[in-house]
């Protein structure tokens, strides 16, 4: 006669979410070790104290009940202060997560908690991953997917165990013995049942690798019809058409327009002049670009990474890296006439190398980033008619500005 | 050879009827649930599966949980977050979390395949008093165990959740106990609406709708009452000794198998011990006086709905009683014919009778009674002042309640 295995009863099954709720707390905050983030403290903190509280997990209970009451609003006044100090959004909110996950990581969890914690880790997880872009992030994810997955699983069962109620505690939980709930884990796992899970678990992989590969990227701004219906408004400053009611606006957006990574500070003139649009026609309502103008625009007829111009050659080595930020304008921010322009991927571009100008086909959706070498920097057109009067003096004769990046 | 030990295995604990493709066994309903459907249909082809995680059958619902719309609402702040900024980490993280949800359904879905439930609501039933109608399930799947099942159950106006709280093994099988207390008389719906599963992740409510069921009728509540002895009525009247049939207090004859409706008292503990199952005592009858219970339903006479319940309750009790002491020879309600009472099953009958009993106007009294060959001693059931009743023998009551 076959012998039934053993079931773990609902006291090895919190047990069991008391362990995979430490190890996932744990290996999500030390990802911030691949980040340039100062939490070195609440690292060093969750490093310490949440191995000992999994493993001695009577501490938790034994925490007295003010520390429970103080806990959020300290950790709440924490994050406020270090926003006010510091005025960085994201480190602040990644050490929050942190103060937030250790709370979690000693506290006693009901089913609740326990999807708390899953969600503070996957926040530190995939921001790390974004920021880093590191190949371990691959590693990391995997491992917070199948420990959550575990976790959610023994939630579940012992959500059934305690009669389809959400288990909050059973007691006697804390009076754990490690080796023992392994040994009955063991015992309990039919090992046929363990290879069809990781298997299972092997066709998650496969399928997120699918999905990764057929989900579709789409260029929001250049595909939905939306984009087309919703009536431009000049935030900026920066479109064809100003009209004088719009002033207001445009002085009011403070928000970052562009910023400027430069290989050779010492490449940036002290009093740089960038140029993007410009308005030569009064309509009465404003200010827009002539029609004349826009004609003067010539566009390549197919999408390229690089673009050539005409700006400056010969030993200019000099490469300007210019982060644009979208909804600013399709007007590219140039400093004057350029020999390469390169965007990450295939751009449209349309140049009016008589002012010196450079446009998108539409204005972008997305941060854009593009490299531009060879750059005139004098802030100077030189209009052949006016020339023959006057002498203009070079703007490159003039001080240069200290090292360092620009923004507008 | 070590599944058909186990399917026989199976067989012998859960009885006639167990095999979900038979058909149900007395007090059983028949087997519902994925795997009595699939054997049925025989051959469960790729396509139909195909076809039925596509477009599922009628009663099936799958609906997200609390967590489960939690993380659809991160997919998409991620998605969203993704497409803002082109960024592959954020499309890796999107991937995985629509393939936990794929992961998710197919786990439901493996959870609640080849698993088979049934009813067993075998009586007696009685208003007033707890019966245990259970729910047995069973596990066809040959290598996963089930987890987490609850079974939505009614009965009448009142409904409960169950859950299975422990692994219900591949091949296996188990019983929930499910008490329900009848509250009246009469016809009650015991049904299963449907089976339900938070596995594996709690991500997805996965429900099955069911509509498995019975009807039961539930005898009227067994009542305390006075006998009067002044009447000499319930005087024991021997014929000529005792006779040679079994009753219930004559002289011990054998031994027999205990079968539903014997009373307790009469079990022979020891033998059942020896046996291991239950044996009951027979006794030699006694030659004895018996009665007919007469019962008419008079709307006239039975005006007030609770003295109507308490006469009908009141004729169950005694029914039961003259029948144990062999002393109930038949049963008459209003213009029905006589039932001659010879065998518990008969008793049986009478109760079901008054299960669905209401008053009636101007019922006609029967006259087949003495052609049947009754006894002429009549126990006539009839009110006694505002709420009370009476049991009416030759003009003098002989019992109260």
């Amino acid at each position: 006669m076959e012998k039934s295995r053993p079931q773990l009863s609902l006291i090895e099954l919190f047990q069991l979410r008391w362990f995979l709720g430490g190890l996932i707390g744990l290996v999500s905050a030390w990802t911030l070790f691949y980040m340039e983030v100062d939490a070195l403290l609440a690292l060093a903190l969750i490093t310490l104290a949440v191995p000992v509280f999994t493993f001695w997990p009577h501490l938790a209970k034994a925490l007295p009940p003010f520390f429970h009451r103080l806990a959020f609003p300290l950790i709440v006044t924490i994050f406020a202060l270090d926003l006010w100090s510091n005025r960085e959004p994201l480190p602040s909110m990644i050490r929050l997560d942190l103060m937030l996950l250790a709370y979690r990581c000693v506290s006693p969890r009901g089913r609740r908690e326990d999807l708390q914690l899953i969600l503070l880790s996957l926040f530190l997880v995939v921001v790390t991953g974004v920021f880093t872009v590191s190949p371990a992030f691959v590693l990391q994810i995997l491992f917070f997917t199948g420990a959550s997955l575990c976790l959610l699983l023994a939630v579940t069962l012992s959500d059934a165990r305690a009669g389809g109620v959400a288990a909050t505690t059973a007691a006697g939980w804390e009076r754990v013995r490690w080796r023992e709930l392994f040994a009955r884990v063991r015992t309990v796992l039919d090992l046929r049942v363990v290879a069809l899970a990781g298997a299972l678990f092997a066709g998650v992989v496969a399928l997120s690798a699918v999905l990764f590969l057929a989900i579709p990227r789409v260029e929001i701004s250049n595909n939905f019809f939306l984009d087309k219906l919703i009536t431009k408004k000049s935030r900026t400053g920066f479109s064809e058409d100003v009209r004088f009611g719009e002033v207001v606006d445009i002085t009011e957006d403070t928000s970052m327009a562009f910023a400027v990574d430069v290989s050779d500070p010492a490449a940036v003139p002290s009093e740089p002049y960038w140029r993007m649009v410009v308005l030569d026609d009064y309509s009465g309502q404003g200010f827009r670009m002539s029609l004349g103008l826009r004609n003067s625009f010539r566009a390549r007829s197919q999408k390229t990474p690089v673009h050539g111009g005409v700006g400056r050659s010969g030993d200019d080595r000099t490469v300007w890296t210019v982060y644009y930020q979208s909804g600013v304008s399709r007007y590219l921010p140039l400093l004057g006439g350029f020999s390469r322009l390169s965007f990450g991927e295939p751009q449209g571009l349309s140049q009016s190398r008589a002012l010196r100008l450079a446009a998108l086909q539409s204005e972008p959706s997305k941060m854009v980033a593009y490299r531009v070498e060879g750059m005139d920097t004098d802030g100077v057109l030189e209009d052949k008619r006016f020339a023959v009067d006057k002498r203009v003096r070079s703007y490159e004769s003039r001080n240069r500005r200290p090292p360092g990046s620009e923004e507008e | 050879m070590v599944k058909t030990e186990k399917n026989l295995r199976a067989n012998a604990t859960a009885g006639p009827g167990a095999e979900p493709w038979t058909g149900p066994a007395a007090g059983y309903t028949e087997w519902q649930g994925p795997w009595a459907s699939s054997r049925r249909r025989r051959v469960q082809r790729w396509r139909s599966l195909l076809w039925a995680l596509i477009y599922p059958p009628r009663g099936q619902r799958i609906a997200p949980t609390i967590t489960g719309v939690l993380l659809i609402a991160v997919s998409l702040g991620i998605g969203t977050a993704a497409y803002n900024t082109a960024n592959n980490i954020l499309f890796i993280t999107l991937s995985l979390l629509l393939s936990c949800l794929v992961l998710s359904g197919v786990l439901s879905w493996l959870n609640l395949r080849a698993v088979a439930w049934r009813l067993h609501y075998a009586g007696p039933w009685r208003a007033g008093q707890t019966q245990a109608v259970g729910l047995e399930l069973r596990n066809g799947k040959g290598l996963l165990p089930t987890y987490g099942l609850w079974f939505d159950l009614s009965a009448g106006a009142g409904s409960e959740r169950r859950h299975l709280e422990m692994r219900l093994d591949p091949g296996a099988g188990t019983r929930l106990e499910w008490p329900v207390k009848a509250l009246r008389r009469g016809r009650l719906q015991v049904r299963l609406l449907a089976v339900g599963s938070l596995f594996p992740f709690g991500f997805l409510r996965k429900a099955v709708a069911s509509d498995l069921g019975a009807e039961v009728l539930v005898w009227p509540a067994a009542v305390e009452y006075r006998r009067h002895t002044e009447g000499a009525a319930w005087r024991t009247v021997r014929s000529d000794g005792q006779v040679n049939r079994f009753g219930q207090s004559g002289d011990l004859r054998a031994l027999r198998r205990y079968s539903p409706g014997d009373s307790p008292r009469l079990v022979h503990w020891k033998a059942s011990a020896r046996l291991r199952h239950l044996m009951v005592r027979q006794f030699s009858a006694e030659g004895m006086e018996g009665f007919t219970l007469r019962l008419i339903t008079d709307a006239a006479v039975w005006t007030r709905p609770e003295q109507f319940e308490l006469a009908l309750s009141f004729a169950a009790t005694l029914a039961e009683d003259l029948f144990r002491l062999e002393r109930l020879q038949g049963v008459e309600i209003d213009d029905q014919p006589p039932l001659v009472v010879r065998r518990l099953r008969d008793v049986e009958v009478f109760l079901d009778r008054l299960a669905e009993l209401e008053p009636m106007e101007r019922p006609r009294l029967s006259a087949q009674a003495n052609a049947t060959g009754l006894a002429l001693r009549a126990l006539n059931i009839e009110p006694q002042g505002a709420r009370g009743v009476a049991a009416i023998l030759d003009g003098k009551i002989t019992a109260t309640a």
